[in-house]
């Protein structure tokens, strides 16, 4: 399905919060208290309420003034450093984001193409997908282009960042806490590269309406209805696959609760170690694949990964990985063998 | 998949809209919000005049109404069960669910017939997303394969705030305003004829700053006469041969330049939804169709619909009369060989 060839992980340093709301940055998405905001906030937020006190928890959280478009256009920029020629066959860009920037009049895939990759001819923030939206970009990536519409440029750049702002919820208690976070990777098609880090052989990627009202439900409610949903993609995947269970490792969003034990129990699979002791937010798939490869670097042998992401709102996904080996150790991310 | 295919094996099959409210004039909503009458001069000068709100309705509310009004131009329901492909598009950052929330599981969840495989929003090329849009709709399509597979590519843009807010520019008035537009590769009102997306990268971080605001508004005609050049030779259609121009229905006075430019008769352009209409961002490409466009192509013509946006993205995607096989409904010498199908080419 899938090659990539490149990935860069970008998490910034850990601070303590004491509010179930974003940072609160001034004059920053003050539109959503607008009576026509109300729509986009969460109905739990108060009109002018900014912070909403809950036990104190550790995220890593980008600096007040480092935006979700600076951090994409970090990760992106070092995942491509060492790439060479590479970037002349990048023919899209596709960023996913489920938070707003904090300077919304801007476009991140525009910034990276600006900033790093200047002729692609095709680029799109793929949205609405929650904190899943990575396996979307993903399989557009795999999606051929219309004729003429650059069969030279087979790779393209695909990145997640986000950066949690008051009044949007960062943390659900019981659940999961959002952390800032970015990462990027280069994909192509399967079949076109000799090197990879690691081959995506197939995903189930799935959204359904949600049976509660995601800002009220409790908490086990919302776990247990994550639980069968990834559980559904990942058991697709998995006999699409006909893998043995014993050679196949789960890794997957970071929560509160241990869903990635009782996921890997119903499905009788091994776990890999979480990637961080917090949900990464939209680039948690790309860090779940990089522990996978890690993974496989250190048994210096290949490793097949079921990687799934599940957002609150309703969107789930299971991916099978294969992580090579020999993929070469960067300082922030891994890169294939050239 | 199909192993031989062109653009023009695509198309739209039909297209929904809503305008939320009765139609606002512009002059009233201007005094009323204490709007400066030199601007409300320069709007009017540009054609503005009405507009639609509607601060009640959310953008899913919008959604489902525009949905409703495209089953009832199909005459019926049951091709949502067909959709295979949702996605959405929107201009305006805010116009969204809080994030985690999702728009798709609202509309899944209103709908128990629609379970498409894939749903995604494309954004962050303001009014020009919807071009990219319909391409994305029709490469996976094409990588789809099943005839019968449609996507439906829904829309909604939502102003927030005052005034300020809503009159962005001089050229035009941000309306409120969803759309829903039906892709596929059967039963098409028109079909795809090219799709030419030109960016000019410097402009990403929007009108942010007056050196911004003052760039976009220097060079937006330019560039969009440079796309517009480019359209045509791709294509090998003469814009000013199409049976019309839709623009997005903002910045008349922009047009009038890039008309003057490209020796494009006036006449061509179809000015009515800036007047009647406002600029509903992303829903501009559904509202001229309905409005004007799609009556054309009945009428055997080729429209071209060419977005804008103030973050250096424009777009322009042509619409032909469903049956050239080619996608090259051409106007330069020559061209007309590669079809002998389609209505225009065979005339």
């Amino acid at each position: 399905m899938l090659d990539l060839h490149a990935l860069d992980l970008y998490r910034p340093p850990a601070a303590a919060h004491s509010s179930r709301l974003g940072a609160k940055e001034p004059y920053v998405n003050t539109h959503l208290f607008d009576k026509a905001g109300a729509w986009s906030r969460p109905p739990t937020v108060a009109r002018g309420v900014m912070a909403i006190a809950c036990d104190a928890f550790d995220v890593p959280t980008a600096a007040a003034a480092e935006r979700s478009t600076d951090m994409a256009s970090l990760v992106v920029g070092r995942m491509l450093a060492g790439q060479g020629g590479q970037s002349a066959r990048v023919g899209a860009i596709l960023h996913a984001q489920c938070t707003l920037d904090q300077q919304k009049l801007g476009s991140t895939p525009l910034r990276l193409r600006h900033d790093h990759l200047p002729d692609v001819p095709r680029y799109a923030t793929i949205g609405q997908l929650g904190t899943a939206g990575l396996p979307t970009a993903l399989r557009l990536a795999a999606c051929p282009p219309l004729p003429g519409g650059g069969a030279d440029r087979p790779l393209t750049c695909v990145s997640a960042a986000d950066k949690w702002l008051a009044p949007f919820v960062q943390h659900f208690p019981g659940l999961l806490s959002y952390a800032d976070a970015a990462a990027a990777c280069l994909a192509a098609p399967s079949g076109g590269h000799a090197y990879a880090i690691a081959h995506v052989l197939d995903m189930e990627i799935s959204t359904r309406p949600l049976p509660y009202d995601l800002w009220t439900a409790p908490a086990q409610a919302q776990e247990d209805f994550i639980f069968a949903h990834v559980q559904d993609c990942a058991e697709r995947v998995r006999r699409r696959a006909d893998f043995r269970r014993a050679g196949l490792r789960l890794i997957g969003d970071c929560m509160a609760v241990p869903l990635g034990e009782r996921l890997a129990g119903s499905l009788g699979m091994a776990r890999l170690p979480d990637a961080a002791p917090c949900h990464l937010s939209s680039a948690s798939a790309l860090f779940s694949i990089g522990t996978a490869i890690e993974a496989a670097a250190a048994r210096e042998q290949i490793l097949d990964a079921l990687v799934w992401t599940a957002s609150l709102g309703g969107q789930a996904a299971a991916m099978l990985v294969r992580c090579r080996p020999d993929a070469v150790r960067t300082q922030t991310g891994w890169t294939a063998r050239s | 998949m199909r192993e031989m295919f062109t653009i023009a094996d695509f198309g739209i099959v039909e297209a929904g809209i809503h305008l939320p409210g009765a139609p606002r004039d512009i002059a009233e909503y201007a005094q009323a919000e204490g709007v400066d009458a030199a601007r409300v001069e320069a709007l009017l000068a540009g054609r503005v005049r009405w507009f639609h709100m509607d601060e009640d309705q959310s953008d899913a509310d919008m959604i489902f109404a525009a949905i409703e009004n495209l089953c009832a131009r199909v005459g019926n329901r049951k091709f949502l069960a067909q959709v295979t492909y949702l996605i959405y598009v929107h201009s305006q950052a805010f116009s969204m669910a809080a994030p985690p929330e999702s728009l798709f599981s609202a509309l899944l969840g209103r709908y128990d017939t629609l379970r498409p495989s894939l749903s995604f929003s494309v954004e962050h090329a303001a009014c020009a997303s919807i071009v990219m849009a319909m391409e994305w709709a029709a490469r996976l399509l094409h990588q789809d394969g099943a005839t019968d597979a449609l996507a439906l590519v829904v829309t909604s843009d939502r102003v927030f705030g005052n005034a300020q807010w809503r009159i962005r520019q001089d050229g035009g008035v941000q309306s409120d305003g969803a759309s829903a537009l039906l892709v596929g590769t059967r039963g098409l009102r028109c079909c795809f004829g090219g799709v030419t997306v030109s960016t000019y990268d410097r402009l990403h971080d929007g009108p942010a700053s007056p050196a911004n605001e003052a760039a976009i508004a220097r060079t937006t005609w330019l560039h969009t006469r440079q796309t517009l050049r480019e359209h045509s030779k791709l294509t090998g259609m003469d814009a000013a041969h199409a049976a019309a121009i839709l623009p997005i229905n903002a910045d008349y006075l922009f047009w009038l330049k890039i008309a003057e430019a490209l020796h494009i008769p006036l006449e061509k352009f179809y000015f009515d939804g800036i007047t009647q209409r406002g600029h509903a961002c992303s829903a501009d490409l559904a509202v001229n169709l309905i409005d004007h466009g799609l009556a054309l192509v009945d009428a055997d013509g080729w429209i071209l619909f060419c977005a804008q946006s103030n973050l250096g993205v424009i777009a322009a995607l042509t619409l032909m009369p469903p049956g050239c096989r080619t996608g090259r409904h051409a106007t330069a010498p020559g061209m007309q060989e590669d079809c002998a199908e389609c209505s225009i080419c065979t005339r």
